[in-house]
């Protein structure tokens, strides 16, 4: 005759009581999304942008126990004109020989001059595109638990390093205009800050809306 | 005493050459001690590249500089 009613099996008493936890605990941490975000730890890459919580960056002046939370600079695309400049440099050489022919002019009697000239150059190809590289590779700016650090180096030969504290700022605004921007998602953020101080400008980073987001996350967690 | 027009003008191309060879090398030097400076400001993971590199091209200055030296 088939069961009408099989009494559940009885579960050991811890194993009960672990249940009963698991069902109305809390979890320990709730954190927010971009507090998650900020404390995934990761690494500068020659290429790299836009880096929260950047583990392998350090800068003149900085404390002991700072840390970098944000490391930003100008959207990679940014040096899209240097790039095609360099590149259709580096073909203009080819033109050359049949350049002579047009004047008549033979390479022989100077082909001398011409070696060394060919040379010089492309090192100086070289050097344009290694110095436009360097400059966008050090403007950055850097957000750490202490302040913000915007770090200038607007040609080879001058810079310029200018730090607020968070508790400083006072207004953090972005904009984003154009097609380009927004296809690629960077534009210019703003910070105002109290009083004498310098206002910041983070122009073409990479996600303004994440890091205006970010932004006031800190502000927040240092008030 | 016979005036020689073709050896004056290879002789101010070979100097103009050399000249601008050697500004070039005062360049470069520029070029490291910046890129110095720019590691001493923020050390980047790659830093110690891009110091080699501009090293490479203070290398290449100069030996373009004795290469003309040799062969002009």
């Amino acid at each position: 005759m088939p069961d009408i009613f099989v009494s559940p099996q009885k579960l050991p008493r811890e194993e009960v009581l672990e249940e009963i936890e698991k069902e109305t605990s809390i979890p320990h941490e709730i954190t927010p999304p971009l507090e998650k975000e900020a404390k995934k730890k990761s690494k500068v890459k020659l290429l790299s942008s836009f880096c929260s919580n950047p583990r392998n960056i350090s800068f003149e002046n900085q404390d002991e126990g700072e840390e970098v939370l944000l490391f930003l600079r100008r959207h990679f695309i940014t040096n899209a004109p240097w790039i095609l400049i360099s590149i259709i440099l580096l073909f203009i050489p080819l033109f050359v020989p049949s350049a002579l022919k047009l004047l008549n002019i033979t390479a022989s009697s100077f082909s001398n001059y011409l070696i060394i000239s060919l040379i010089f150059y492309y090192l100086l190809v070289f050097v344009y595109a290694f110095v436009s590289f360097l400059s966008w590779s050090f403007n950055i700016s850097l957000i750490t638990t202490v302040r913000i650090a915007d770090i200038d180096f607007s040609d080879l030969v001058s810079h310029d390093v200018s730090v607020t504290k968070l508790n400083l700022i006072e207004d953090i605004t972005y904009i984003q205009i154009g097609f380009v921007r927004s296809l690629f998602d960077y534009g210019d953020v703003f910070i105002q800050t109290a009083g004498e101080q310098p206002n910041f400008e983070f122009l073409s980073v990479p996600s303004p809306s994440k890091v205006v987001d970010l932004l006031e996350n800190y502000i927040g967690r240092e008030r | 005493m016979e005036f020689n027009l073709s050896f004056l003008i290879e002789t101010i191309a070979k100097i103009s050459f050399i000249a601008i060879l050697a500004l070039y090398i005062i360049f470069a030097f520029v070029v490291v001690n910046q890129t110095r400076v720019m590691n001493k400001t923020a050390h980047l993971s790659y830093s110690s590249i891009l110091l080699s590199l501009s090293l490479f091209h203070l290398f290449l200055a100069i030996s373009l500089f004795i290469f003309a030296l040799v062969i002009l």
